[in-house]
């Protein structure tokens, strides 16, 4: 009753009826890989939410920062050290969330015209989540956190002609550590990176509305799918709580970052075996494989770091966003798609994809390869060589036997719906065995 | 080989303990020599130390299954060191020639926690890890956990510095600094989670695993309930 008269009321002034209508009877496709998007929207929910308690109890001086931080776990917060956790641990899965959605919307063809621009938002909210991590990894100001920070600084420096003031427009000055950089950090963290992700996740959603959701439905004039209200929408709230469920358990029985064993940061103590973030461990990896040769271009010096630090993740990120455009050229399909494709549809596209995830993971194992080392019993330097080896060969040969394999099941599975040529159907007889009926016999 | 041994199974089979120079004959004079002046297989033992000594032998570090062995991981020689009886006899036995080296320390567990906290940041973590858990150190070497050491062990390591790690004297680290040190990694040996002492850490990386998990976790359910509930799709 009291929903029928505020809808009244406002459709009198406004005229939302028939807006509301609209959006509530809208059909959206289901499957289940959809609602891997979903868990990223609803992890970055849970940080803005969490992210924002944390801001009450945080001091983001780089004086007092950490102190502010471990005093979470006093009795002033009652919640405050399970907030923190349910905080960090939304983040990690809000990556992972994000890059397993894209390798979703990837291998199922659904960047392809005319949904490109999506596919770009989608990859730079990718690169902002991540930066945005690596600033509130970085906030405790903590001994493992300030390493990291310190290694990203001169990540920074190296970039020729502009690196100097780079790195000091990061930091806040000529020096590190500098007593802003916490200050820093934070207004990066709360305001700036949250505010663009948040501007592009609803571009990105509008877009998914605007242009309609991709199915795999093999109907191109309709949408096959379930109306928002009821079907998807109680859904889609499950989902809210299977998120917010698990990650009150992640918090709840596994401590993430303890802070308060790494100690605050001071730039002369070093602790063995650092590593960051997962979502940052691949640039932590391709650091640690560079090559330490200092190249001079007209007598100035372009640092080793200056490679594997900035080069290959730009280069990475490059090729990914223009990914839909090249595989329209090598592939001539430019026409537009709202049907997902089977992920062996285009093998090029897998060999690609399989090439890229092994890089990736190469790259994020090769972070850790002290630890491998000393539980491997190997000589460090060779695991480095073999992995500076895989890092080239590796990906040719698990993209080329992806893309073969890719085209050895797609010849299997004919477009039309027919069996393929020499499938065998098994009839079971009236004595509960089974009979073969060849191509020809069915 | 078999000879230099006889007089210790003489001693097994007869019911006595052998002495010093017949372990010495049998277990390490192949390598480190008669004269303990070493051989091609092994380092001579005149001046190291008893500290020195006493850590190889009591971590089971030595002696080593065979020479070119690759001791410097103790789970490889576990339960296969010398009875500490022997160890000790070895040690009485080997005084006079080591002498000259790091001195077997005295040590008792601190009780300044805070102070030992620091010295180990300061001196320690570098290579053993926030926790104690260790970690490669460059080319094939590595610094071991330091979960299973006993405070001895942890004061011979100190002082002896074997293997890749540095000898820390009188002048680096004082009688009562060695105690604070040892304490504290007793006490991070008894650590608990949670309290203000780092026990062995997980770390960012079975993190990022255990993230993934969680995703993974949430999309069986997504999967299976998916599965179960296809039908009703209209168009």
């Amino acid at each position: 009753m009291i929903v029928r008269r505020a809808a009244g009321w406002l459709d009198e002034r406004f005229g939302t009826n028939a807006i509301v209508h609209v959006t509530l009877k809208k059909i959206y496709p289901d499957h289940w890989s959809f609602y891997l998007g979903e868990f990223a929207l609803y992890f970055f929910l849970v940080l803005v939410g969490t992210g924002i308690w944390l801001t009450f109890a945080f001091d983001a001086s780089s004086q007092n920062a950490y102190a502010s931080v471990l005093a979470l776990a006093d009795r002033s917060h009652p919640i405050g050290y399970v907030i923190r956790q349910v905080h960090h641990w939304a983040a990690v899965c809000f990556v992972a969330a994000i890059l397993v959605h894209m390798g979703r919307i990837f291998f199922t063809g659904a960047f392809r015209r005319p949904r490109e621009l999506n596919w770009m938002i989608g990859l730079c909210m990718l690169m902002l989540a991540s930066f945005t991590g690596f600033t509130g990894y970085s906030l405790p100001n903590d001994g493992l956190s300030g390493t990291g920070l310190r290694i990203a600084y001169s990540v920074a420096l190296s970039i020729p002609l502009i690196g100097r003031w780079a790195a000091g427009v990061f930091v806040g000055g000529n020096d590190f550590p500098t007593p802003q950089l916490t200050t820093h950090l934070y207004t990066l963290h709360v305001y700036f990176l949250p505010v663009l992700i948040a501007a592009l996740l609803g571009l990105h959603l509008a877009l998914v509305i605007y242009q309609k959701h991709t199915q795999f439905v093999r109907d191109p004039a309709h949408v096959v799918g379930r109306r928002f209200w009821p079907d998807y929408a109680l859904r889609t709230i499950a989902a809210l709580g299977a998120t917010l469920a698990v990650l009150a358990l992640l918090a709840t029985f596994f401590e993430i970052n303890p802070v308060g064993d790494y100690g605050p940061y001071r730039p002369w103590i070093v602790m063995n075996g650092a590593v960051p973030d997962w979502y940052a461990a691949f640039l932590e990896g391709s650091l640690r494989l560079g090559p330490a040769t200092e190249f001079r271009i007209a007598g100035h010096p372009i640092p080793p770091v200056f490679w594997p630090g900035l080069v290959l993740p730009t280069v990475t990120f490059l090729f990914l966003l223009l990914w839909p455009f090249i595989e329209a050229r090598l592939t001539g399909d430019r026409a537009p798609h709202d049907v997902l494709q089977r992920t062996t549809a285009v093998p090029l596209r897998v060999g690609v994809g399989a090439a890229l995830i092994f890089d990736g993971l190469l790259l994020t194992i090769a972070a850790g390869d002290d630890q491998t080392a000393a539980t491997l019993h190997v000589r460090l330097d060779t695991l480095v060589w073999v992995y500076r080896i895989a890092l080239f060969a590796g990906p040719v040969i698990a993209g080329v036997l992806a893309a073969r394999i890719a085209a050895e099941m797609r010849a299997r599975v004919p477009a039309g719906g027919e069996p393929p040529p020499d499938a065998v159907l098994l009839v079971r007889n009236a004595r509960g065995g089974y009979e073969e009926e060849g191509p020809q016999a069915g | 080989m078999l000879i230099f041994a006889l007089p210790v199974l003489l001693a097994a089979v007869l019911g006595t303990a052998p002495s010093g120079a017949d372990i010495y004959a049998a277990k390490c004079a192949s390598c480190h020599g008669a004269q303990q002046w070493g051989s091609p297989d092994g380092p001579s033992l005149h001046r190291v130390g008893l500290a020195d000594v006493d850590f190889y032998l009591s971590t089971g570090r030595m002696p080593a299954a065979a020479p070119w062995v690759q001791v410097a991981h103790r789970d490889e020689r576990a339960g296969q060191q010398l009875p500490l009886a022997e160890i000790r006899v070895l040690e009485d036995y080997l005084a006079p020639v080591v002498a000259g080296g790091p001195p077997l320390p005295e040590v008792v567990s601190g009780n300044d926690l805070e102070h030992g906290h620091q010295l180990y940041e300061m001196n320690c973590q570098q290579c053993h890890a926030v926790g104690g858990d260790g970690g490669s150190i460059g080319r094939s070497d590595w610094a071991p956990a330091l979960h299973q050491a006993t405070i001895d062990q942890v004061a011979d390591a100190i002082r002896a510095g074997p293997g890749e790690m540095p000898r820390f004297g009188e002048r680096q680290l004082t009688q009562s600094d060695l105690d604070d040190v040892a304490g504290y990694v007793l006490a991070m040996q008894n650590a608990q989670p949670g309290s203000s002492i780092p026990s062995r850490s997980s770390g960012p990386v079975p993190e990022g695993a255990l993230g993934y998990l969680a995703i993974i976790v949430l999309m069986t359910f997504v999967f299976g309930y998916w599965r179960h509930d296809k039908g009703g799709s209209i168009k």
